[in-house]
């Protein structure tokens, strides 16, 4: 490499730094991909990119990487505007979804291809590769070679390798995927834990709502292209903004509600809701007289006792064993209701009564939104 | 993937086209503005008798090859990839040997082996008592069993390989739903072959369209288009020269295409699972009859080769008509150390050969890495970078004549006729399908992630070229420069057509050898060619299986 390949890192060396994206936009044909969105990820936080296959995360992520252009929009680094930089001036680590490992190479020279452009001391260099290593805990793996470690070694290498030369944001793309279940659970506390000690800028592609949750500090949601909600954990589970994101964080049964009043972001409606009339939060673009669905998490609902009021009448459906509760589907004439209970579920084609659990805050969209 | 600039893209289709479809396209035209006026030369072609009877054998030898050698090639892989006997590997590899040896060094040893005075036909003679030879080595039965001996080799191998990547669990899955051996062969296996039987059919179809040593030195009076072209080259008649490799060009072209027709029908299906595992033969008997009747296959391929060797130790004029050579010596090997130019052949060949192989390296695989990208671009480059498969040799040697015999750079034309840089040229634009093809393959299966990753980590596009795409493409560039150099150093075709006296390669100096009557020195020359193709195939090889 000249001179000039060596300027241009600018390796994050604990100075935190900050990714804004500006009206990202890209079309690929007649198809809109993406459609001008704009995303913040602060200095030294973990923002998990969630949502449903071939809603453009992928694409999103290589346009910030620099390995596809976007049609339109803007991408900045701190005080620095990199869109117009070729991929390896940009000075990202990448861990990519079937790694990438270099094959020819061993995983020490695999971890060390990133500091060689940087005309490091030799002895430099296998400091900090093995320094990278130790921190995935894969010490004195350097000679090994790509073929001969596990999915699972082959995985943290990949997370070695992008971090080695200290870059100044992480970009991963679904980096557990390729993993069977059980390793996945746990490779994901080990890459909680490295992310978390090296507090990097991180941005991170998923669509597994677990993976989202546990690694994310903050979690933006994708559909087709735009944002439906950035918002940590927690706030997009309890307050989703569109119907797209209750049906798509956790579990929810909806039910076709007729609105009677609006208003101080509170809406009054009627149907086949327990009690019959229910008063609930409402999503923005609820307006009485127009179509609108009831969103109900399972544990927000109990079966209640044979004749007990502010309930709907149904007959289970089925259950579902989940452990530490039942989930039982009801088939009520608004639709089904899944309900969480502790007890054992009833038989199917059994009569029940289904109510609001007290401080359940049940939620209201507009109908007929993108599900 | 790649990210050519789409103006360096189509430099690159540009750069091809000229080295490529242009010749052709000058030679279709000249063939058309005969002297005689327009269209004259054709209207000459399709009035003559011999003409269409050329034209005709050419598409009989075609055919009647592909029959033969598929009945060869297939069961001999069924046999390798299914049985299990002693020896099966070794004889698995000796078995593909042949297509590593240059054509007319295999003709000429079938010549020693099986010709009227062969050791062979002495020995077969004998046997039986007659006085002469019991047949004769000339005319279509000749050609045709050469062409077999030396082409059963690509359905035997392309059969190997599709029964490798064969998952056993369908036959499994079929004999579960109640199929027997024959409807699970004929449902099952049979389906599965398909894309490789086609791809050895076309294979085989088109070199022996273009097969050239076979026909020249066995044909006699029975003419094909390769030879008829030589002919009429040699007889002056340029223009029905022209005319001819225009038509013969169009018929591989349409070969082509039909292949492609029927190809594109059966998409193979990406295959899982292990092969269904050899069988031992159940009796001890069996499996040795099996064991000795490989070796005998074995035995009986290497034969001329081995016939080869034993005539280039019988010095001349002392083998009459004794059944075995009276005399063994080195005197023909001697006679490479007397004269000055004995070696020249060899130096030759090795030079032009190593040249070709790395400009087609080079050439091809720029021109695969635009082929890779499906545009327009990429798809003219395929087509470019394939063409000079699909045409035969002679008529691709006689189209460099043409547009290489004058000097008008304004039109994109040089003087290269009797220089030493128009054989090289030749053979590398010959050897562009092999390492672009190789190339290609290997970019297909390449993870677009590695050079993105290399990207990623800091490096450059030129770094992340030489540091991880040729590193990873390395076995496929292996391959793709083993058959370069093969078909370069083994050539015949071209070289006849355009040799100097400066630039003669080996295969030359074993005709002029045979015409001198000089056996033995041919066949020294035949085995030096044998030896070094033999050595450049275990060495590349090698590199290709890391
Ligand atoms: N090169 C391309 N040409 C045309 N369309 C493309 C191209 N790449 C992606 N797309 C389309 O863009 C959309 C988004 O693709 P993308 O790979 O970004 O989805 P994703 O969210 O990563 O999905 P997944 O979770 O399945 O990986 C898809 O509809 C896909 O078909
Ligand atoms: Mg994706």
């Amino acid at each position: 490499m000249g001179p000039h390949g060596a300027r241009a890192w600018r390796p994050g060396g604990g100075r935190l730094t900050d990714l804004r994206l500006r009206g990202i936009a890209k079309r690929f044909g007649a198809a809109t991909i993406l459609d001008g969105l704009s995303l913040d990820v602060g200095a030294g936080e973990v923002l998990a990119l969630l949502g449903p296959s071939g809603s453009g995360k992928t694409t999103l992520l290589r346009i910030v990487a620099g390995f596809e252009r976007a049609d339109a929009g803007e991408i900045h680094l701190g005080a620095d505007r990199i869109d117009p930089l070729p991929p390896e001036r940009r000075g990202f680590g990448m861990v990519f979804q079937h790694y990438a490992l270099f094959p020819h190479l061993s995983v020490g020279e695999n971890v060390a291809f990133g500091l060689e452009t940087r005309r490091l001391p030799r002895a430099e260099v296998a400091g900090r590769v093995a320094a990278a290593l130790a921190r995935v805990d894969l010490a004195g793996f350097e000679r090994r070679k790509v073929a001969e470690i596990s999915g699972g070694q082959q995985q943290r290498v990949a997370v070695a390798r992008a971090l080695a030369p200290e870059p100044r944001v992480l970009l991963l793309d679904e980096p557990l995927s390729n993993l069977d279940p059980a390793l996945r659970e746990r490779t994901r506390r080990e890459l909680a834990a490295t992310l978390g000690a090296v507090g990097i800028t991180t941005l991170l592609v998923t669509h597994e709502q677990e993976e989202a949750f546990e690694l994310g500090a903050r979690v933006a949601l994708l559909n087709r292209g735009h944002l439906e909600q950035v918002a940590p954990p927690a706030e997009l589970y309890r307050a989703p903004a569109t119907r797209f994101v209750a049906g798509f964080v956790g579990r929810a049964s909806f039910v076709p509600v007729e609105v009677l009043a609006v208003g101080g972001g509170r809406a009054r409606v009627r149907g086949e809701v327990p009690g019959g009339e229910l008063e609930l939060a409402a999503a923005t673009g609820v307006a009485p007289g127009a179509a609108a669905e009831a969103m109900f998490r399972p544990e927000q609902l109990a079966l209640l006792p044979e004749g007990a009021a502010e309930a709907v009448a149904g007959e289970v459906a089925g259950a579902r064993f989940a452990g530490a509760t039942t989930l039982v589907r009801v088939a009520t004439r608004g639709g089904e209701l899944e309900v969480a209970t502790d007890g054992d579920a009833p038989a199917p084609g059994t009569g029940v009564r289904v109510g609001l659990r007290r401080g359940a805050a049940p939620r209201l969209f507009p109908a007929g939104g993108d599900a | 993937m790649s990210r050519f600039p789409s103006l360096g893209r189509w430099a690159v289709v540009a750069l091809l086209a000229w080295l490529i479809g242009y010749p052709l396209a000058v030679t279709f035209a000249a063939a058309l503005a005969s002297p005689a006026g327009f269209g004259a030369a054709f209207a000459e072609f399709a009035r003559r008798a011999d003409e269409w009877t050329a034209l005709g054998r050419s598409l009989w030898i075609s055919t009647a090859t592909v029959a033969l050698a598929a009945v060869v090639g297939v069961p001999l892989a069924f046999l390798f990839a299914r049985a299990e006997f002693p020896g099966r590997k070794w004889l698995g590899e000796l078995v593909a040997l042949p297509v590593a040896l240059p054509p007319l060094v295999g003709v000429i040893a079938f010549l020693y082996l099986w010709g009227e005075s062969g050791v062979g036909t002495r020995l077969v003679a004998r046997a039986l008592g007659l006085a002469g030879a019991p047949w004769r080595l000339s005319g279509q039965g000749a050609i045709l069993v050469v062409h077999a001996y030396s082409m059963y080799v690509y359905f035997y191998l392309f059969t190997r390989a599709a029964l490798a990547r064969f998952d056993g669990a369908l036959l499994e899955a079929a004999a579960a739903l109640g199929a027997g051996p024959v409807r699970r062969f004929f449902r099952v296996t049979l389906p599965a072959l398909r894309p490789a039987l086609a791809a050895a059919a076309v294979l085989t179809f088109l070199t022996a369209l273009g097969s050239f040593s076979a026909p020249y030195l066995f044909g006699g009076s029975y003419r094909v288009m390769t030879t008829q072209i030589l002919a009429s080259k040699q007889n002056g008649d340029v223009d029905l020269a022209e005319v001819e490799t225009a038509v013969l060009t169009l018929l591989a072209v349409a070969g082509l295409l039909v292949a492609r027709r029927l190809e594109s029908g059966a998409a193979p299906a990406r295959q899982r699972g292990v092969p269904p595992a050899r069988r031992a033969s159940r009796s001890r008997l069996a499996a040795w009859a099996l064991g000795a009747a490989g070796w005998l296959l074995a035995l009986a391929l290497l034969a001329p080769h081995l016939t080869l060797l034993l005539m280039s130790l019988v010095p001349r004029a002392t083998w009459t008509t004794e059944l075995l050579p009276p005399v063994l010596g080195l005197a023909n090997w001697g006679q490479l150390g007397r004269g000055a130019g004995a070696l020249v052949p060899v130096g030759n060949s090795l030079w032009m050969a190593v040249a070709a192989t790395v400009g087609a390296l080079v050439l091809g695989f720029v021109a695969a890495r635009t082929a890779a990208r499906r545009d327009r671009a990429g798809r003219a480059a395929e087509l470019l970078i394939g063409l000079p498969w699909a045409v035969p040799a002679t008529a691709f040697a006689v189209a460099l004549a043409t547009t290489w015999s004058v000097d008008r750079p304004w039109q994109g034309r040089f003087l290269l006729v009797g220089t030493a840089a128009l054989l090289p040229l030749a053979y590398l634009i010959r050897c562009l399908p092999s390492t672009g093809r190789a190339t290609l393959a290997g970019l297909a299966q390449l993870d677009p992630g590695l050079e993105e990753a290399a990207r990623s980590l800091g490096a450059s596009k030129l770094r992340t070229l030489w540091r991880v795409t040729v590193p990873v493409l390395r076995p496929a560039l292996a391959a793709g420069a083993m058959l370069a150099f093969l078909a370069a150093f083994g050539d015949f075709v071209l070289s006849i057509v355009l040799y100097t006296f400066d630039t003669r390669p080996i295969s030359i100096e074993i005709l002029s050898s045979l015409r001198l009557q000089e056996t033995g020195l041919a066949a020294v020359y035949g085995v030096i060619l044998t030896a070094l193709s033999a050595a450049a195939f275990l060495l590349l090889g090698r590199e290709r299986e890391r």
